[in-house]
């Protein structure tokens, strides 16, 4: 009997250690088949010359795209023009989704509305927001261009002017995703005690005072997640600049996703654009790892 | 000359009717039956579309085991949509494809051959733009519309600006900023944008072969040539006049001027019908249609062919199906309510009301023969790499403020480093 149980409790025992496997497991594969096989498959293209409409008929070309890619100032251009789009983006929407966050944490009256109002553009279709914003910057008719002229400062190119062509997808950029910061740092200001703001008032702190010492600390985590997720969307974000500028006015809004889909579908040339792809996938990887090397560093000081 | 004109001048004669499934088909004995797919960027062109489907529809009462699924894809995402679909083995049966499409499809062998399809009595009457399609020997598109471009104004807005009708580059610019000045309207439009970048190239080739300028000899390119940059020059004047549409695109731009408030426009003439026949708005007697106010006096066109997709599960019914469109009774029915101003594949009589009916179609239909594609020639293959680097430059000159001899000159040195 002692024995049969023994031999059973080590039978449970083993198979307590495939469980963990088990569960690791069908995400691996999932990942293994949705995300693996996908960016093995865009390796091997981009060491060919494939063209779009023949997929499976290019011939090997080692790294020649890649070489033609980095010798070309056009590359580089994009690779700035991404990573100034990024940077504004991210740290736009952080300050405005934030301080937005804070306000509507107080309590007044009509707080869910004006909750659910600040929502709506993170909700709204992204193709909608590229239209009105279209609008809203059209060199004859456009509200903005209306007002810049009602105001004595002429009328502007917001889309046609590589001055302001950057400009006018970050504005319309930062008025889709702030929404998202906000709620994410909401969601984390709901986590700091009640008592530290009472504390902070009794001690006759400031607003500033009291979000730097009380609220910051609290949310600083959350912040840097989606510091993080804003980064690597903005370098991935295609539609609202396809369909804002389609990477013009001369350039200056073609950031490296755009470049990837006018090399494959303008110019059809399917091995470039997924040594193109490549690169970008490089670049988004090192911004994880200069997240990960600050955030191990933070976390050894705060041990320390 | 004769009473009935023709718009392409020697063409035969003879007209020889043709029925549905005769010449050289292998279809008409046996009863046909399945589904195809026709692919076109018409079938959402206001009346264009709904003309096009009645047509088709008769091909399917002739054959009641016969679908002929309507593809709708836009203008701006046709050659995008059709190569992604084509690449993964699949696609429409039949599609068109316009010129600067066809180079790409023929090259990855795309295309089913049709030359067993054409009749030699359907041969002979194609017009001279379908040899185009023929490669080496291979007929792998038939012809389906020449498109011309022309230069059009709003009558009204013309007489109430105090202007005649420019015929110089500089009255252009003159006439544009004074409709723009005592009307309010907009002075001058076109398409301009990368966002419609395969439209602007071929909008912008009447600029260059109003120069008498080209992008290549045959041989090597010649983007940075004197007529080409005079070309330039003249257009980035015209931009910068304060009448220019800056920012419209062309849906933009054609309802304006649909609803009066455009008074000059370059676009192509089926487009106009469609602008016309929009019930409510300006109506086909108050539009003014001629040639370009530029020195060369040649325009643009654009050459669209229509094919059978290598990778069809239905090659015989694509086969009957394209015999029984380019029948002579057919064709005339796709000019008459689909096609004009553009062409049909085959050689057609104007119908005298038609012409009436649109008379600013008169200039361009009657020297079509003299308009060119926006293909480079010699470089077919290239052309939308080398488009992209030559619009991207530009774009630098019209919001730049870089010089027309610095862009094209850049443009010339990348195109090159592009064609090897």
């Amino acid at each position: 009997m002692g024995t049969t149980t023994a031999r059973s409790m080590v039978v449970k025992k083993k198979n307590r250690r495939w469980v963990p496997y088990a569960f690791i497991g069908l995400p691996a594969l999932y990942l293994a088949l949705f995300a693996g096989f996908p960016l093995l498959q865009g390796l091997r293209l981009s060491l060919t010359d494939t063209r779009l409409l023949n997929p499976s008929g290019g011939s090997f070309v080692g790294l020649e795209n890649y070489s033609s890619l980095i010798g070309a100032a056009g590359f580089w251009q994009s690779v700035g023009t991404t990573v100034l789009y990024s940077a504004l983006v991210v740290i736009a929407s952080l300050a405005l989704g934030t301080a937005a966050a804070v306000l509507i944490n107080r309590p007044f009256p009509g707080r869910t509305l004006v909750r659910g109002a600040l929502t709506i553009p993170w909700a709204v279709p992204t193709v909608a927001v590229a239209l009105v914003f279209q609008w809203i910057y059209n060199d004859n008719s456009g509200i903005l261009t209306r007002t810049t002229t009602a105001l004595g400062m002429g009328q502007q190119g917001w889309l046609t002017d590589p001055e302001y062509g950057l400009f006018s997808v970050v504005l319309a950029t930062v008025w889709k995703v702030t929404p998202f910061v906000m709620l994410v740092v909401l969601a984390a200001l709901q986590g700091v005690p009640e008592e530290l703001y009472e504390a902070a008032k009794v001690d006759g702190a400031d607003m500033l005072s009291t979000f730097k010492a009380v609220a910051l600390p609290v949310i600083m985590p959350a912040l840097k997640v989606v510091a993080l997720l804003m980064t690597i969307w903005s370098f991935r974000r295609f539609e609202i600049i396809w369909l804002l500028t389609g990477g013009g006015p001369a350039d200056a809004t073609n950031t490296i996703v755009i470049n990837v889909y006018r090399q494959a579908f303008n110019n059809s040339q399917l091995g470039m654009a997924a040594a193109l792809g490549m690169l970008g996938l490089v670049l988004s990887l090192l911004v994880t790892v200069i997240y990960f090397i600050i955030e191990r560093r933070s976390d050894s000081g705060v041990a320390r | 000359m004769a009473p009935r004109r023709r718009f392409v001048a020697g063409s035969l004669a003879a007209a020889v009717l043709l029925t549905a499934c005769g010449g050289d088909g292998q279809a008409g004995d046996e009863e046909l039956s399945g589904t195809i797919s026709f692919a076109s960027y018409h079938w959402l062109e206001q009346g264009r579309g709904e003309a096009l489907s009645e047509i088709v529809s008769q091909y399917e009462d002739e054959n009641p085991g016969v679908t002929i699924e309507r593809t709708e894809i836009s203008r701006g995402d046709f050659e995008r949509v059709i190569s992604t679909e084509i690449g993964a083995g699949d696609g429409p049966d039949v599609f068109i494809m316009p010129d600067t499409f066809f180079s790409e499809l023929s090259e990855s062998g795309a295309l089913l051959p049709l030359d067993d399809v054409v009749s030699d009595d359907i041969a002979g009457r194609l017009l001279p733009a379908a040899e185009d399609f023929v490669v080496d020997g291979e007929r792998l598109a038939l012809l389906w519309e020449v498109s011309a471009y022309s230069f059009f104004w709003n009558e009204q807005l013309l007489e109430e600006a105090g202007v005649d009708v420019p015929e110089t580059p500089q009255e252009l610019v003159e006439a544009a900023v004074a409709v723009a000045e005592e009307t309010g309207a907009t002075g001058f439009a076109a398409r301009h944008q990368m966002n419609e970048e395969s439209g602007w190239w071929s909008s912008y080739a009447n600029w260059l072969y109003g120069f008498g300028g080209a992008w290549s000899d045959g041989e090597n390119l010649t983007i940075n040539s004197e007529e080409n940059i005079e070309a330039l020059e003249a257009y980035k004047e015209l931009y910068d006049s304060g009448a220019f549409a800056v920012g419209d695109d062309s849906s933009t731009f054609r309802s304006r001027f649909g609803q009066g408030q455009v008074g000059l426009l370059i676009d192509c003439l089926p487009c106009m019908r469609t602008i016309t026949r929009e019930g409510d708005g300006i109506e086909s007697r108050e539009v003014g249609g001629g040639a370009f106010p530029l020195p060369g006096g040649d325009f643009a066109n654009v050459t669209v062919g229509f094919g059978i997709n290598v990778n069809t599960d239905n090659e015989e019914l694509a086969k009957d199906f394209v015999q029984w469109l380019y029948t002579e009774e057919v064709q005339e029915q796709i000019f008459v309510d689909v096609q004009f101003p553009s062409t049909a594949g085959i050689d057609m009589e104007i119908p005298e009301e038609l012409r009436e009916e649109h008379p600013w179609a008169e200039h361009s239909l009657a020297n079509l023969d003299s308009s060119s594609n926006s293909l480079i020639p010699g470089f077919e293959l290239q052309t939308p790499e080398i488009r992209t680097i030559v619009l991207n430059q530009m774009e630098r000159v019209l919001t730049g403020g870089v010089s027309p001899e610095e862009a094209l000159d850049q443009a010339q040195n990348e195109a090159e480093s592009v064609v090897g």
